[in-house]
């Protein structure tokens, strides 16, 4: 216990000296969490805003059509799978869908784009889609209506009322197409989805596409997204292998490996602010060895042995990095809490925001990872930028040592 | 008569001082016995303190032995001298040395800790060496706060609290007047008496000199007369 309060006051025999440090190692801490927090607050956005708008949790189709999404490949039998739905008591919400690749087509211009047909009272609770129109309304239920992204219609020069052609392959090899009229635009947090998304009547789609009541997908929510991948299993047990159930994490890979690998990469970002902050350390822990190059000599000749020498000096060091940490964390806690209600508001980057899906305005996320990053790296990161000066001090011979001027 | 504590054969320091070698010791032989208060006297430069840290285990011998107890400290390591000074010696430095951010009590109780003793043991032999001496008073001042005598006390107390076989203490009333430094040798003349403690000096000290029960004097590295 002595070792410890001897290594804490060692830390304030020069006050200034280490309030310097530590400001720096807070400052550093701060700018780090704050990053951190709003990077993950970014990731998170991306996936949220896809899950919560077009994917949702889970997706049935059958099997091999999210890797070839041929209009072929569809479900022949939707009341087979709806009562493994309907009985299922994880699966919160549920809802047929036709989803194809075509081309929208105006007087003026046209495009390729995903035609989706929906039941629309059945996705008002499972999607969020609606929440993003900005001109005119949601699909009513009415025959023949379109909402599009508000860029596609700037592409196709279309608006409000206007009419448009979709046309895609059909289910029996022909070329199906469908007259529509413009009901609703929407802008959501991606540019790339509003360009090339465009939602009809699932009856609609399934006319066009001569598909009869087949449809190609069921897209669902579950009670707790937490145990997707075991509910997702207990499906596939019921349904069989003429169907497959995919997880978001499978439907979206790319986003969830970028969060793996954000995990890491901010690893690597602290380690790097750590080596940054090192050289402060070593610094200030080396004046301090040469500055008790006497006291050391005088430790070493009443017995104290060169271990104990170390963890002094380290614990020195351990108290520096923990208590700039805990400081530049709790400043940090105090920027992201305003942050985490009101957001960070972007709008001058929308443009880029909107192209990587995120929107214009980010919420930092704090995670359990944010908090062990930031209080075990930085800290240990500071315990080894004490060795070489503890290593000086181990090494002194007490008999110099101590005649050291 | 009973076995020396320590034991000095051919004992030879040679060091170099920008380049030139200096030959602080050259072929002492020396025998210490228990509650010896022994005083290793000479002019400056004539190897006493030389002797005195070759002695404690401070320093490591060019040529010849010391024997602590029968042991050869040029057999163990340096680990193992730490054990042997923490264990069985104590030290008084002519300049205190004192752990600055520690107080006096902490100051004494530090050598105990490294020991591995129990806290409440550390700080009861503490507190009675301290009540010994005649310094509770200065228990929870640090050694900023305290004059030069009383910090020799403290340190004196740190020396003694452990019970050592024996102290080593290089130029002790180095820095301090002559009252205080008499006070301090009537101390660990008590000490010595009482306790059974060995004294180790080295001093040029004349007050020190005329309370050595033995006196080495040293010329040039040699042992030049003895007494006792």
């Amino acid at each position: 216990m002595i070792l410890l309060s001897l290594a804490w006051r060692n830390l304030w025999r020069n006050t200034r000296r280490s309030v310097i440090v530590l400001t720096s190692v807070a400052i550093g801490v701060v700018a780090t969490v704050t990053l951190d927090t709003l990077s993950r607050g970014m990731v998170f956005q991306m996936l949220n805003n896809q899950v919560g708008s077009h994917v949702t949790h889970m997706q049935i189709h059958r099997a091999g059509f999210h890797k070839n999404p041929v209009i072929q490949s569809t479900i022949a039998d939707p009341e087979q799978i709806e009562n493994v739905l309907r009985s299922d008591p994880d699966i919160v919400q549920y809802s047929r869908r036709v989803v194809t690749f075509g081309l929208l087509s105006s007087a003026t211009n046209s495009s390729g784009v995903s035609i989706v047909g929906i039941d629309p009272e059945r996705e008002r609770s499972l999607t969020t889609i609606r929440s993003y129109i900005v001109e005119g309304s949601y699909l009513t239920g009415a025959p023949r209506e379109i909402v599009l992204g508000k860029a596609l219609a700037e592409k196709l020069e279309v608006g409000l009322g206007d009419r448009v052609v979709a046309m895609a392959s059909a289910k029996d090899g022909t070329m199906g197409s469908e007259l529509f009229r413009v009901a609703g635009l929407f802008e959501t947090f991606s540019s790339e989805f509003d360009k090339t998304s465009i939602y009809v009547p699932r009856s609609s789609a399934q006319t066009m596409l001569a598909l009869g009541s087949e449809v190609s997908e069921f897209a669902m929510l579950v009670t707790d997204p937490d145990r997707l991948t075991e509910i997702a299993e207990r499906l596939r047990g019921r349904l069989g292998e003429e169907y497959e159930v995919l997880p978001y994490m499978d439907l979206l890979p790319f986003l969830v490996l970028q969060i793996e690998l954000y995990d890491q990469s901010m690893v690597i970002f602290y380690v790097i602010v750590g080596i940054a902050l090192i050289f402060g350390i070593i610094n200030t822990m080396l004046m301090s060895v040469f500055e008790r190059i006497k006291e050391f000599g005088v430790l070493k000749a009443v017995g104290m042995k060169n271990g104990r020498i170390l963890i002094m000096v380290l614990t020195e060091a351990l108290f520096l990095g923990m208590l700039g940490t805990v400081v530049g964390f709790l400043v940090g806690y105090l920027v992201y809490l305003p942050l985490s209600t009101s957001g960070l508001d972007l709008s001058a980057f929308s443009g880029s925001l909107r192209s990587f899906g995120v929107g214009a305005i980010i919420y930092p996320v704090l995670t359990a990872g944010v908090i062990t990053n930031a209080l075990i790296i930085i800290p240990l990161m500071a315990v080894a930028g004490a060795v070489y000066p503890a290593v000086r001090a181990m090494r002194l011979e007490p008999v110099h040592a101590i005649r050291y001027v | 008569m009973t076995d020396p504590i320590l034991q000095a054969r051919g004992l030879e320091k040679t060091y170099e001082d920008n380049g030139v070698p200096v030959h602080a010791v050259r072929g002492i032989d020396l025998d210490v016995f228990a509650e010896d208060f022994l005083v290793i006297a000479g002019p400056s430069g004539s190897g006493k303190t030389t002797l005195l840290n070759l002695l404690g285990a401070l320093d490591t011998p060019s040529a010849g032995h010391v024997f602590f107890e029968g042991a050869d400290l040029s057999s163990k390591s340096k680990s193992e001298l730490a054990s042997l000074r923490l264990q069985r010696m104590g030290f008084i430095f002519q300049a205190y040395n004192l752990i600055p951010v520690l107080t006096a009590l902490e100051n004494i109780e530090f050598t105990m800790m490294l020991r591995g003793m129990e806290k409440a043991e550390r700080h009861a032999r503490a507190q009675a060496v301290m009540e010994e001496l005649g310094i509770a008073e200065l228990a929870h001042k640090r050694p900023n706060q305290m004059s030069g005598g009383q910090q020799q006390r403290v340190a004196i107390a740190r020396a003694i609290v452990t019970d050592p076989a024996v102290v080593l203490a290089d130029e002790p009333t180095a820095n301090i007047d002559t009252a205080t430094g008499n006070a301090l040798l009537d101390l660990m003349e008590r000490m010595n008496s009482e306790k059974h403690i060995t004294f180790i000096f080295s001093s040029h000290d004349p007050q020190v000199i005329g309370r050595g029960k033995r006196l080495l004097h040293l010329r040039d590295g040699r042992i030049d007369s003895s007494r006792g």
